[in-house]
């Protein structure tokens, strides 16, 4: 690996290093990105004859435009250090990169190796003696990384935001925020104590609040991406605000837990007849859902578009100062609405997303019926749901 | 029969021949491509897969302007082995979705692995949008539809079973056989069978229709081709009683027919000849032959005759008691006064709506007499 060029990039603030490397060695270093972020492993199986006609492009010494990964690290290197002294750096934290462009190109880079392992080629070692280029963004931020790789992938088939999310907060999971857990999907665990989360969930959430979308859309078009990156550019991105997201909905869940006092849902006790299973019985399980996260993401992303808050954060005096008498009851109201929406709804999950989206607006806007009272948002974020889909 | 697909940047369609099923640790997906390795991948969303021999299903697709939301999930049967469950019919919803409440449902969910290979194999031509990500889902391939799986062994223990034999009796739900495009229209207030059907989690039940309505080229055009979906109560009202004429004309043709080799055969004079046809052909008394033909549930002739009767009194009109008479007076106010009760529209659809299923009951159980 040598370094050939270095120029910082002041938008995201990051050194950007431009490095050759050869095919033997990029091999062995996209094994440890490909392992160390399962978000980053999955591959479109046929998307398209290009991927093999690159493949024998590069045996004949094709020159491939650069691969570009980013290595988030709290050092910020400048164009002064030593390339060996970044070299260092790189290689000391093997485990922290990212693909942010070149994802098929680097399965296509692995299956030739492989290919010439397995078939004994003559030319095999010529072949992996050739050299590729590739960028390493170094110091960047997380959000520094989805800026730049929603950049980077306008004009290609893009990854949906979701998924470029999840790769890049998925060291989350590992370590948590604040006491807070993050579950894989893939664990057998589910989230049942408070401040546990399900990762995917709130990657649909936070998805939802850079969106302003409520709907948890797998896939995407350019359009998208540009309207993402136009409300990234307005952020703040010294900040980090998936951080910043995820605590503030863990304050909102604990608030409600308290004020709920034990509450659970029984249709004997308050003599209604649901038309099938009820949302949740107990508070925790109200909100640890996605489609409360979607909503609130959404509706705190459009509370700041219009200036109805000045930053998430402002929301956490907010919920300091939701109060109520009758939780058990509005609780219970919420239920029955909830049930009415999956009674007559043609797509169960994205009415109940649309209807919290709603319901939060209602909740933290200073200028709505349901400001701070929990009853009101949901008799008025209902109301806008019936208007919204009658 | 492939899946063709159309992207923005090609001029020509993409035959897509090669159905395959991907499970990855925490993804599953159909990938549909040609030998050339093109092709799309389809997320498969619902909890469980399936082992089932897809061979062993068929599938349909409808439309459903009423039942179409996702919890609209329904087992089918047919009155002749009531206890055997053939098949299910769903929103393509509960494909995409396990918000619904039969993720779970574990026969449901050999069906739905059904539908996915099922819908895949195809013949359609679709427009795709240009610069895709990985995964597309089946409704952006399909758009909004219902899906009907039959099982095949199931279905051959009814005799001569052809499940287009059985369009009336799944139009009584509101299920259209699906066409090039969509021609469902929601131009009544069915919230109480709607309700209904939703609330005790009701079967299909499929009764086999005696008229066959594809060998008739008027019924066809009516139900099969769609030709009824008009947003218009009224222009629904004259095609549905094109229906009852044409009965009329048969059973008039039938006592004409009588009548006169009666007269040949010296059974009848010339005078008593002219009288009976006379009277064979008054429409009143046809209309009630054709509707004695069949035994029409009780509600459906209460409801019918109660609604009429609303609307007799409001105009201050006077009508006959009977259900046949109330169909012949109802039809004579449309056709010789609908400029005086124009505005009664809630009233005259209600009425339309029972006509109907009036109809759609006399096809099905239609008896020919001798």
């Amino acid at each position: 690996m040598e370094i050939k060029n270095k120029i910082f990039d002041h938008r995201i603030d990051s050194l950007n290093l431009l490095l050759e490397i050869s095919i033997e060695d990029y091999f062995l270093l996209s094994k440890n990105i490909l392992e160390n972020n399962e978000f980053q492993r999955r591959r479109v199986k046929s998307s398209s004859t290009v991927y093999s006609l690159l493949k024998t492009d590069l045996k004949q010494g094709c020159v491939i435009p650069p691969i570009v990964l980013a290595l988030a690290i709290e050092a910020k290197p400048t164009k002064s250090e030593p390339d060996d002294e970044l070299i260092e750096t790189i290689e000391a934290n093997i485990d922290k990169l990212i693909i942010l462009d070149g994802l098929q190109r680097t399965y296509t880079i692995r299956d030739l190796v492989k290919e010439l392992i397995d078939t004994g080629d003559p030319d095999k070692d010529v072949i992996l003696k050739r050299k590729i280029r590739i960028e390493i963004y170094i110091g960047i931020n997380k959000l520094g990384i989805l800026y730049r790789m929603l950049t980077l992938n306008t004009g290609q088939t893009p990854m949906s935001s979701r998924h470029q999310i999840e790769i890049i907060y998925s060291d989350y999971i590992l370590n948590g925020i604040d006491g807070i857990k993050l579950i894989k999907e893939t664990d057998d665990d589910t989230p049942n104590n408070p401040g546990e989360y399900k990762f995917r969930d709130i990657i649909e959430g936070f998805t939802s609040y850079l969106e302003r979308n409520y709907l948890t859309i797998d896939r995407v078009d350019i359009l998208d991406n540009i309207k993402s990156l136009e409300k990234l550019a307005a952020e703040n991105q010294k900040s980090d605000l998936f951080t910043e997201f995820l605590i503030t909905y863990d304050c909102f869940v604990k608030k409600m837990i308290e004020l709920a006092n034990g509450w659970s849902f029984s249709e004997e006790r308050i003599g209604v007849k649901l038309s099938s299973q009820p949302f949740a019985r107990i508070a925790l399980k109200i909100f640890n859902k996605s489609q409360v996260m979607t909503g609130f993401g959404s509706a705190i992303g459009k509370l700041l578009d219009f200036n109805a808050i000045k930053q998430t954060s402002d929301i956490i005096q907010m919920i300091d100062k939701i109060s109520s008498d009758l939780m058990d009851n509005e609780l219970n109201t919420l239920i029955i609405k909830l049930d009415s929406i999956r009674f007559e709804s043609k797509k169960i999950g994205n009415d109940q997303r649309l209807f919290f989206h709603f319901f939060f607006r209602e909740l933290f806007d200073s200028r709505s019926d349901g400001y701070l009272s929990v009853e009101n948002s949901v008799n008025e974020a209902f109301g806008q749901y019936e208007r919204k889909t009658k | 029969m492939p899946i063709k697909i159309s992207v923005d940047n090609l001029d020509s369609e993409i035959a897509l021949d090669i159905v395959e099923f991907t499970e990855e640790k925490d993804l599953r997906y159909f990938c549909v491509k040609n030998s050339d390795e093109i092709g799309i991948n389809i997320k498969y969303i619902p909890i469980d897969i399936s082992l089932w021999d897809k061979n062993r299903f068929d599938i349909y697709l409808f439309e459903n302007s009423y039942l179409n939301a996702e919890n609209d999930v329904f087992e089918v049967y047919e009155n002749a082995i009531p206890n055997e469950r053939l098949g299910w019919i769903f929103p393509i919803t509960i494909l995409e979705s396990n918000e619904n409440d039969f993720a779970r449902y574990k026969n449901l969910n050999n069906y739905k692995f059904i539908a996915y290979q099922k819908l895949l194999e195809l013949s359609i031509s679709v427009k795709l949008k240009g610069n895709s990500d990985e995964f597309y889902k089946l409704s952006d391939l399909f758009g909004d539809l219902i899906i009907c799986v039959i099982c095949k062994e199931t279905a051959q223990k009814i005799d001569n079973f052809a499940f287009k034999n059985y369009t009336l009796s799944l139009y009584k739900y509101g299920y259209l056989f699906l066409g090039d495009t969509r021609r469902s229209k929601m131009i009544y207030d069915r919230t109480d069978f709607i309700r209904e059907m939703r609330s005790v989690r009701a079967r299909v039940k499929l009764v086999l229709s005696n008229f066959d309505i594809y060998s008739n080229g008027y019924t066809k055009s009516l139900f099969v081709e769609h030709l009824l979906q008009s947003e218009d109560y009224i222009i629904r009202f004259i095609f549905l009683y094109q229906i009852i004429e044409h009965f009329i004309q048969q059973e008039f043709d039938k006592s004409f027919q009588l009548h006169l080799s009666n007269y040949q055969e010296g059974r009848l004079s010339k005078n008593d000849l002219r009288e009976r046809i006379n009277n064979s052909s008054r429409e009143r008394d046809l209309i009630r032959s054709v509707i004695e033909l069949i035994e029409f549930p009780n509600e459906v002739k209460v409801e019918f005759m109660q609604e009429c009767e609303y609307l007799f009194n409001d105009l201050k009109l006077d009508s006959k008691d009977g259900f046949s008479d109330k169909i012949y007076d109802f039809r004579n106010l449309i056709t010789h006064n609908f400029r005086e009760v124009a505005d009664k529209s809630e009233v005259l659809k209600k009425i339309t709506e029972i006509f109907e299923r009036i109809i759609i009951d006399l096809l099905i159980n239609y008896k020919e007499t001798k």
